[in-house]
């Protein structure tokens, strides 16, 4: 019952923000603040007794119900979300000039949406989900991005929303093929993963989910939607959509694809790491080129996840650790250094680096806790991208050393595009006066600091929490293959 | 015929009566607001029959109707799509309008009573009864205004194409007749057929499918949705399309196992066809009710999907999926055409239906845009509204019936559909650009667009309501 109130809650704080902006100018802000550490508190309610479940019945004709799971990769995840809907909160305290309230409606909209998907464990509610957070989010783009905001809305709604398609599908063949084989329609993941299903079948169903996945990760060839979406979505939905959306994609992968489909994921394999080790360097590649800050960071999201992809299929117990360290590091780093961008934008109204630079003599805390977070991203040890990294590769390059070993140039790229997008921005002649940090500012800023510092010397905390997810996919694989784990 | 068979009639009795009142009204005193109570409280007093005796089995009125469930459900559906038209008449026509007023009612209870009697027809003769009655009274309505000339052009566009797709529609029914000797629809298609009989059907086929809009005989439909007033449209795209597909459905549930094949192969073309050519066509719209017309193309094939399956197995998911489909086809249309009503005049021109004209709806009129745009997701097939289920139960048809080709138009048609329905959804959200009118008052109206607005989204989150319950409302297995 608690467990369900995580998805009404935000939802029902959004309305209240929604009418009392219309009351008071500004305290919008507010209520979703105090409305997401309230829900932070239902979650570790609800995490107190350990895992929980919830099932009701919902949808009879088709035995689909309204069943949640929150065990600790769901937890991980959800409190990420919940603390980077803080942070877009805080960043676009003062951004946001028009229809606020209707801003703020929509940011509780996404984060319930997203919330939804980490819980689901019924697969059409895990399909309702994943289309409804595309909703929201595509109207914080398209209402309140940027310059060529509507062309970015409407190719990532497109993108998501065509790739979805062949999930559903994907999904109700898997719900028929139980029926055939029990004689009843299921949802459910526990019971779909009890299905024998031929080679051939496993291998197309495998490939319906992954390509949704691929989508939202994203991975090469499926990624242009994302440099665009990140570039012009506001503050706060680039916070959002690089923080925690792109995380759904990789959560997807290891709650649905592999524990599903564990032997056509390992003849998929190759085909996935390549596409992983591509996306890492084509990412760092293009990320050097960019001369705009938001797009330099988009397309190192790629780059990073692409490290996601590569430790995922190859089914190690150190490279899954890797890519779970890697959610998170990455939803950190990545948040913060787009709502670095979004306080430079704020103060010069540009993302241009060439009207950069120099700045470190204007904004030195801006410049020092922007270092950090570049530095951070590039995988310096005590980080915590350093450790997901490291564990991606080592457990990668087992298993795949070739595409490993081409991967691992990515970090040297990533070195690359980091400091060139220090040094444009807050070094050199300065081009661009900016007001330092403020207290607000400094205050979120130091905290992110704080996080990939003490995920960085203590990654076993996310381990420990989930390690049951973890030994749970060896033993499925671990049954494929015919040898213990 | 008995008492009892009297009494079940009383659906279309009460719309009778309903008829003649107004007709004396009309002789006595003219008064649109008296004129459109009495339109709205027969088709009230219909829907409460049909509700409180709904079928649970087939008992036939007269050789020529049945009293059954699915055609009820049907029937339902259709009163829903009146009540919406005479309740928003109200509005859109204004007080002061140059035309009268009563006819309009008139015609649209006389068309709603064509519809009805469609549904429950058994027989050759009610069939045409039905079909005649409803077209030729729709027809009146699509040149209400007889100022406009795209509504004239388009009424004689329908006059002429309909007739001829009726005389297909007959030819047809004469062919079977001298096939097999019958007139009844289950007894003509029970006996053996012969290419005699197999031409008769397939043109009647054609007959129904002009109705339909599907391709290749989906030509009329762009213009006459166009020049029509915006609310006859709304009754042309959901009375006669609900209406029209229940006889279809009814048809092709007792094809004889012999034809199957053929038809199965020329109604996936069809099908394939229309979700294909009506949402690409769609694609370069402005106008939403030129739009809405393509649209209406591919949303027929969709739920043409479903009757192709219909001859495979699998009768009651079927049955299920197609009504599913075509109640939320309606809800979108309804709120559609109900939210452009709103901002249009009937005396006016044309109707404010262009996108560029509606841009930045949603900062002037929230609620409106809101509603409008939750129907076209609707209408895109976006989880937590209606048409998802609908959507859902086609989908799951398809699969389960490995109809791949099928479900692959139905993917390709989807993913172009949301381009098109994004584009107005996007528009209703962009900066404001001029000052939209809206037409005031007249809350029962907007009370019951609530209420319909209201079950898009509740059918959609909670598809159990009417989803668990759609096998015994449809007696079916």
């Amino acid at each position: 019952m608690a467990l369900s109130f995580l998805i009404w809650l935000p939802l029902i704080v959004g309305g209240l923000a929604w009418i009392m902006e219309r009351q008071v100018k500004g305290s919008g802000n507010w209520v979703n603040l105090f409305g997401l550490f309230a829900v932070l508190i239902v979650v570790f309610y609800c995490w107190s007794n350990g895992m929980s479940e919830l099932s009701w019945n919902w949808f009879t004709r088709f035995n689909i119900h309204f069943a949640l799971l929150l065990d600790g990769l769901a937890l991980i995840l959800i409190v990420l979300t919940l603390l980077l809907a803080m942070l877009a909160v805080l960043v676009s305290w003062q951004d946001i000039q028009q229809n606020a309230g209707f801003f703020h409606f929509n940011l509780m909209f996404s984060v319930a949406g997203i919330v939804g998907v980490f819980l689901a464990d019924d697969l059409f509610l895990f399909f309702l989900f994943w289309e409804v957070m595309l909703l929201p989010m595509t109207a914080l783009i398209l209402v309140w991005g940027h310059e060529n905001r509507r062309y970015a809305a409407i190719k990532f709604f497109i993108f998501t929303q065509v790739s979805s398609l062949l999930m559903l599908v994907a999904i109700i063949a898997l719900a028929i093929l139980h029926q055939q084989q029990t004689g009843e329609l299921s949802f459910r993941l526990a019971e779909l993963q009890q299905l024998t299903l031929s080679p051939s079948t496993a291998y197309w169903l495998m490939l319906g989910f992954f390509i949704a996945f691929a989508v939202k990760l994203p991975s090469v060839p499926l990624h242009t939607w994302l440099p665009d979406a990140h570039t012009q979505a506001p503050t706060a939905g680039s916070v959002l959509l690089a923080g925690v959306l792109l995380k759904t994609g990789a959560y997807g992968l290891i709650r649905i694809v592999l524990p599903l489909f564990p032997a056509a994921t390992i003849e998929f394999a190759p085909v996935a790491v390549t596409l992983g080790a591509i996306s890492i360097l084509y990412g760092a590649l293009m990320a050097f080129s960019q001369t705009d800050f938001k797009r330099l960071v988009a397309y190192s999201s790629i780059s990073h996840m692409g490290f996601v992809l590569l430790a995922l299929f190859s089914w190690h117990e150190l490279a899954i650790q890797g890519a779970i360290l890697t959610l998170v590091a990455h939803g950190i780093s990545s948040a913060a250094l787009f709502s670095m961008a979004g306080m430079i934008q704020h103060r010069i109204h540009s993302r241009e680096l060439g009207n950069m630079g120099g700045m470190w003599s204007s904004a030195p805390k801006m410049a020092t806790v922007t270092l950090v977070f570049v530095m951070a991203g590039i995988g310096m040890p005590g980080m915590a991208n350093f450790n997901g990294e490291l564990y991606s590769l080592l457990g990668s390059y087992q298993v795949f050393p070739v595409q490993t070993s081409f991967a691992a140039l990515g970090i040297i790229g990533s070195a690359i595009y980091g400091l060139h997008l220090f040094q444009n921005a807050f070094q050199g002649p300065a081009n661009a006066e900016v007001a330092d940090l403020n207290q607000r500012e400094l205050t979120f800023t130091v905290l992110l600091v704080v996080g990939l510092v003490y995920f960085g010397l203590q990654p076993h905390i996310l381990l420990d929490l989930t390690n049951a997810n973890l030994m749970e996919l060896l033993s499925v694989a671990a049954k494929v293959k015919g040898v213990s784990p | 015929m008995t008492l009892r068979e009297l009494y079940l009639l009383s659906p279309v009795i009460i719309l009778g009566l309903g008829t003649i009142i107004l007709m004396l009204q009309a002789a006595w005193k003219r008064q649109p607001w008296l004129a459109q109570s009495i339109t709205v409280l027969t088709l009230m007093a219909t829907t409460a029959f049909l509700i409180f005796e709904f079928p649970q089995s087939t008992t036939p009125i007269t050789l020529l109707f049945e009293y059954e469930p699915i055609g009820s459900f049907f029937a339902l559906l259709v009163l829903m799509a009146s009540l919406s038209v005479a309740l928003l008449q109200g509005a859109y026509m204004g007080p002061n309008s140059a035309e009268v007023a009563e006819e309009f009612y008139l015609l649209l209870l006389l068309s709603s009573m064509g519809a009805l009697l469609l549904v429950m027809a058994q027989h050759v003769a009610g069939v045409i009864l039905g079909v005649e009655l409803m077209s030729l009274s729709m027809l009146a309505m699509l040149a209400y205004n007889r100022e406009r000339k795209l509504a004239l052009e388009g009424a004689i566009k329908y006059l002429l194409l309909s007739g001829t797709s009726t005389s297909m529609l007959l030819f047809g029914f004469a062919l079977l007749y001298a096939a097999s000797g019958e007139l009844n629809l289950t007894l003509m298609l029970a006996a053996d057929m012969t290419p005699m009989s197999e031409a008769g059907f397939v043109l009647v086929l054609i007959g129904l499918a002009f109705k339909l809009s599907l391709f290749p005989l989906h030509f009329w439909t762009p213009d006459v949705y166009q020049g029509a007033p915006v609310n006859s449209t709304l009754l042309l795209t959901s009375v006669s399309k609900a209406a029209v597909f229940a006889v279809l459905l009814k048809l092709l549930l007792v094809i004889p196992e012999a034809f199957e094949a053929d038809i199965t192969r020329m109604l996936s073309w069809m099908a394939i066809a229309s979700m294909l050519l009506g949402n690409w066509l769609a694609l370069r719209q402005k106008s939403i009710k030129r739009l809405m017309a393509y649209s209406a193309i591919a949303h027929m094939g969709y739920v043409l999907v479903a009757g192709v399956i219909a001859l495979g197995i699998d009768h009651s998911l079927v049955l299920e999926g197609a009504s599913y489909y075509l109640l939320a086809y309606l809800i979108a249309s309804i709120i559609i055409f109900a939210v452009i009503t709103y901002m249009s005049q009937l005396d006016a021109q044309e109707d404010l239906d262009e996108l560029p004209k509606l841009q930045g709806m949603f900062w002037q009129h929230p609620w409106l845009a809101t509603i409008m745009a939750l129907a076209f997701l609707s209408l895109a097939g976006m989880p937590i509204t209606v048409g998802f289920i609908g959507k859902f139960y086609l989908l799951t048809l398809a699969v389960k019936l490995s109809a791949w080709w099928l479900l692959s138009a139905m993917l390709v048609g989807s993913a172009v559909g949301l381009y098109y329905y994004l584009r107005v959804v996007f528009a209703l959200f962009s900066p404001q650009q001029g000052a939209i009118p809206q037409v005031a008052g007249y809350s029962v109206s907007k009370v019951w667009t609530g209420l319909i607005a209201l079950s898009l989204i509740l059918l959609g989150v909670l598809p159990g309501i009417i989803g668990d319950q759609l096998k015994t409302i449809l007696s079916i297995g």
